[in-house]
Formats: C-alpha cells, structure tokens, sequence
C-alpha cells in the first residue's frame, strides 16, 4: 500500500506532504484500504488537509468514495479562530440524512399484506425525478417559515408531534437560518418538493429488527427481534442544491479575496468568521431545516399509508420516531484539541454525527447510551443502528460512517445489470421493490456498494460506533 | 411549427459518456464553441428525459455572461438545468450564440484561439415543453453541474472539446 501507512488494525494514515498541513486518517480494514490506492478520493483527503484552519486531521470513514470537493465518507474540524468553512464539505444534498420509525408491529403480522403496504407506500409518498405535491405548493411566506423553523413549521402544521422533536438531531431546526441567505432560485427549486423523496440513492424502506448486539441500548433505543422498522433517506431537495451551487461561486470569490489557494475548485471556502462563511452557514441551516421538515411530513405520510394499508387503529402501529441524523453538515461544535475545549465547525460530508453518553446534544432519553447512529445498507442487504461513544469523541470528532459507500460507478452499474431484473433478483431475496425510474434500480442495485457489514464493522472495532441492532429490508420504495 | 431537432441528432457526433467514478461524466464536441455549447445542452437533457416524448412548442431563453468559456458552459447548463427544476422546462431544439471580448479582435475559431478569451456571452434559444410525469418519461434527478473536470479545449483541425460532470 504505498503511501498510506497502518496504525491500526482499522486505520491508516495518509502521511503530510505538499501542502498538507495535517495527515490524512482513514477508518478501513486491509482489504478496504487495498481498494482505496489509486483512488481519486485518496487525493481529495489530501486536498481537505491543505485548508486552512484544519484540526487534527483529514479523516475519511470506511465508506469512503468520490465526492465533489471533499471526499464522500469525509469528516474534518477547522479552528473558528482561523478555519475555514465550505460547501463542498457539505455536499449538494444539504443535510441529506436518515429517518429510522419504530412500530409496535412484528414480521408476522405483515405475512399476506407486505406488497399491500409497499404499494401503499409507493403510491402516498411522492418520489422520482420532478415528483412534487405532497402538500400544496408553499407561498413564499410559508416556505420562509419552515426555512426558519424546521421539523418544528411541520409540527405546528399536525404533521407529528413535539416528542418527534426531541427524537432530531437538534431538535429538526437549526437556530442560525437566516432565510434572506437563500436566493430566489432555490426558493423556486424548493417551493413544490416539500414531502417528497426525490431520486437516486434516496427511499423509503421497511425493514425487520434481524439481530440485536447491544441489548441495553436496543431497549433505551425501544427496539425488539422481529420488529418492523421504517428507514427514511432523502434529503434538502432541489433547495439544497441549489444553496451549494449559488454559494460555492460566492466562496470562489472569497477565497481569493482572502488569499486562500485551493487545490480543487469544488473546495472553495472562507474563513468561518468572514461574512460569506456566516452568509453560508445561515443558508445551509436554511437547507438543514428544508430536510428535516422534508423528513419530517414523509415520516406523516408514512402513517396514514400504513393505517390505511392495514386498517388499524394509531395506537395498534404505534409508529414512533427512534432518531433523525443528518449525513451532510456543517457545524459549530465544542470538541477536545490538544486537551483544550475549543469552538470547532466540523464538516461532515456523508458521515454521520455519533455523540457519545452524556453529550448535552444527546436527547435525554438516550443521553446514558449515546446517541442512536442510523447507517442505511444496500437495499438487498441490511441498514444498522449503532451507538455513539466517547472514543468517537476523542478520535473523530464525534462522527462515523454514513452508509455502505459505493463500488461502481452509475454507468458501470448500468452496464452490470444489463439484461438482468434487478427487481426480480431482489423479489428473490424476499425483498419487494417499487421504483419510479427506469434506471434507479440498476444504478443503486446491492453490487454497486460496498459490503455495509464490513463499513459497519470497522467502526465497531475503533469502538468509534458499536452496533446496536441490525435491520433487514422487506420492501422499498425507489424514486 | 415544432422545434424538434435533438429528437434526430446524431448522438455520437454530439456528445459521448466517460467512465469516472462520479456520476455522470460526458464529452461534448463541436466544430465551433457555440456548436459545441448546443451538444452540451442536448446531453445534459438527454440525462433528464427521454426527449422523443417531448414537442418543441414553447419557448425558453438562456442569457449567461462569464469570465471564461469553462464558466460561460457551466453556467448555461446550470441555467438549463434549473429551468427544468422550477418550471419542468425539456428543450427539444436549440439555438446559441457565443461571443467573446475577443472577437473584435478578429478571433473567429479554434485555429485563431486566444489564451484567454476576455468575458464570454452566450445567448440560447431553446424549445421545448413543460414535463408531464403522467405522459413523459423523466431519467435521472440532476443535482448540479459540477465543476470538477470541467473543460473546454480547442483542438485546432477538429473543432471543440468540453467535459462536464453532473452530479446526480
């Protein structure tokens, strides 16, 4: 493996050369790291360590792939003395993140009805590329509200409840959105796709508790063997996107103003500090909070699907919100630096937040565990509930892994499922799968990810976010 | 009178995909830049949408003014493509136009190039039609249009190059 050197069993290190100004680490078992050498994301670890202001260093998590900027898998802490901020360590998909909703139902009682629940599913909740109208459009006024206020604009609307508050990364509502940070074209992109899953890698899954590892946390998590689960994974939408792209002009310009060489254009930044890197910050929170309302009215027309599909009463389901994270963030966080506590902005890109006990951030009701960790798989294999822990604290910044992290690119996964029905392939796996497009079930089919088990595995080995449950998938639904 | 040119184009001539672990990586060609800038928009929609579903009855206009040709590209299919997220907007036909600072200069093609263009405008006319999910059939969810790799180049005898990646 010739430039990354072994630490440890799980982590490697990418050492400082050129503009480096910290190493590069990376969480991968021997045969993940193997498949990493020539790779373009190796380099983009070695891009984020020449920012300015970067802490510690470059860390990438095992599902570590291409991204625009920094690495899809890529967690890194700049100083707010003298670090910067940028939207390419967020991604286009602002807080693009990973719903988990428990019920009170086992496997067994959806044998004969799945497929009546799946399409269900597939008909209440908007998905694919230009789906739109899960609500009515939003006035202006109404879309600047839920900018502002998150899962919180949702709940006040009937759509949950307070307690689904509690059970969201900070609460579903980022307290710096400005909504005058966003431009006009992302107010158009976002207007009609509230409540809508979108495309790609994005679904709706339900899914059976298959194995538990930690049984303490499993009961604080109110999950049991055989439990159906439902998994949402989507995103800030048309918004989002467009908040990244209207922003990394503005931050090309900055980092020129402010004297910053960037190796790759998609790295454009600003010092957190300057106005552009406030301007930034209150516009992704605007995005974040897009998401998490998103999220939070899926989650709403789940329920009614549901009880409409089995024609039982809200209290047989008892469909609760276990926790919400978000994948794709930029935030200002107290973390320990050369044994000070320090203000940080940790970037995570395709990572996911894993605060250990204790942590005021953590809810209450989960704050003697750490806070539940949600990594969706493949769609043929299984998603994972892990735990965050103190070690995360002290090695990455209280972060861990996102997903499985893909293998195969779109078009190589294309030419892979030529002539094949991915959909049979998985009905044969007792999997049953809804997809609105075409090409999305070829794109996203299990072969073109990484083995999830072994992501997930390499975490739980560095102690950084130990697995709690497992869950299977019965049915999903695709944009 | 419906505007339907791209329904028949020439994809091979137009534009082909690359292999990138990214998302969707192509190369557009063209015997001029604005030549070259109409193949870019066509693929760029050709992810989006099956196109034959498609009539060009509406309308559409693109003005974008940069600082650079790689720029000038970027923007106008940023432009397109949040033409198509806000208002379902699919072209079928497109006409543009590219002028550069440099033209006064006597610059005319890719033979005469100048390192470094001045400010670039580019004027497309487009036509097309809202997307109707019910009756159209829609690709692929493009976020953005990235600006890793991305390149416009002159290739002397053979016209115009460009690379683009999509991220989806």
């Amino acid at each position: 493996m010739s430039d990354l050197r072994q630490l440890e069993d799980w982590l490697w290190e990418l050492p400082r050369t050129g503009g480096m100004r910290v190493p590069g680490r990376i969480y991968a078992d021997a045969d993940l790291a193997k498949a990493l050498i020539g790779d373009e994301s190796l380099g983009q670890v070695a891009n984020v360590a020449t920012l300015p202001g970067i802490l510690c260093c470059s860390l990438a998590m095992p599902d570590i792939h291409f991204g625009y900027g920094f690495p899809i898998g890529g967690v890194a802490a700049f100083s707010k003395a003298d670090g910067v901020v940028s939207p390419g360590g967020v991604g286009y998909d602002i807080n693009c993140g990973c719903r988990l909703l428990a019920t009170d139902l086992h496997k067994d009682d959806l044998k004969g009805n799945l497929k009546t629940v799946i399409d269900q599913l597939f008909r209440d909740v908007p998905a694919g590329v230009g789906a739109s109208g899960a609500i009515k459009k939003l006035s202006r006024e109404d879309l600047r509200q839920l900018l502002a206020k998150g899962s919180e604009w949702a709940v006040a609307r009937g759509y949950g409840s307070k307690g689904d508050l509690e059970r969201t990364e900070d609460g579903g509502r980022m307290v710096t959105a400005d909504p005058s940070a966003v431009s006009e074209k992302a107010y158009l992109r976002g207007q009609d796709q509230v409540g809508t899953l979108g495309s790609g890698n994005h679904f709706l899954e339900v899914q059976t508790v298959d194995h538990i590892y930690d049984r303490e946390a499993a009961e604080a998590y109110q999950l049991f063997p055989g439990q159906i689960t439902l998994m949402i994974h989507c995103g800030s939408r048309g918004l989002g996107y467009q908040v990244c792209d209207d922003y990394l002009v503005i931050m090309a310009a900055a980092a020129h103003k402010y004297g910053i060489t960037l190796p790759d254009r998609q790295l454009a930044c600003a010092p957190i500090e300057s106005p552009e890197g406030r301007r930034y910050l209150s516009a992704m929170a605007c995005a974040a909070n897009y998401a998490w309302a998103n999220r939070q009215m899926i989650m709403h027309l789940t329920e009614q699907a549901l009880l409409h599909a089995l024609h039982i009463s809200p209290k047989e389901l008892n469909l609760r919100l276990v926790y919400d994270v978000a994948h794709n963030i930029a935030k200002l966080e107290h973390h320990e630096d050369e044994g000070a506590m320090v203000e940080v902005c940790v970037h995570r890109k395709g990572a996911t937040r894993a605060f250990g006990p204790g942590r005021p951030e953590v809810p209450q009701l989960y704050r003697q565990v750490g806070q539940p960790v949600l990594i969706p798989g493949d769609m043929g294999t299984a998603s994972f509930v892990c735990k965050g822990t103190e070690e995360a604290m002290r090695q990455t910044f209280g972060s861990t892994c996102h997903g499985a992290g893909r293998v195969m690119s779109r078009s190589q996964a294309l030419k892979r499922a030529k002539g094949r029905s991915i959909d049979e392939e998985l009905a044969d796996r007792g999997i049953i799968v809804r997809s609105q497009g075409r090409k999305t079930l070829a794109e996203e089919m299990p072969e073109a990810y990484k083995d999830v088990e072994r992501v997930v595995g390499v975490m739980d080995a560095a102690r950084v976010s130990p697995r709690v449950a497992r869950l299977k998938p019965l049915g999903v639904v695709k944009g | 009178m419906s505007h339907d040119r791209w329904k028949s184009a020439d994809r091979e001539e137009a534009y082909r995909q690359l292999d990138h672990p990214a998302d969707i990586f192509f190369e557009a060609r063209g015997g001029n830049l604005a030549e070259l800038f109409e193949h870019a928009l066509l693929a760029l929609y050709d992810q989006i949408a099956e196109l034959d579903g498609f009539d060009g009855i509406g309308e559409a206009t693109i003005a974008v003014e940069a600082a650079s040709r790689e720029d000038a590209l970027r923007e106008l299919l940023a432009q397109a493509l949040f033409k198509f997220e806000s208002e379902g907007f699919v072209a079928t036909e497109g006409d543009v136009l590219v002028r550069e600072a440099s033209d006064e200069m006597g610059h005319d093609d890719c033979r005469t190039e100048q390192s470094s263009p001045g400010s670039v405008s580019v004027l497309a006319r487009l036509w097309g039609e809202t997307a109707d999910r019910t009756r159209h059939s829609l690709l692929a969810e493009v976020k953005a249009v990235t600006y890793h790799r991305l390149s416009v180049t002159c290739l002397q005898d053979q016209g115009w190059r460009s690379t683009v990646i999509l991220d989806v």
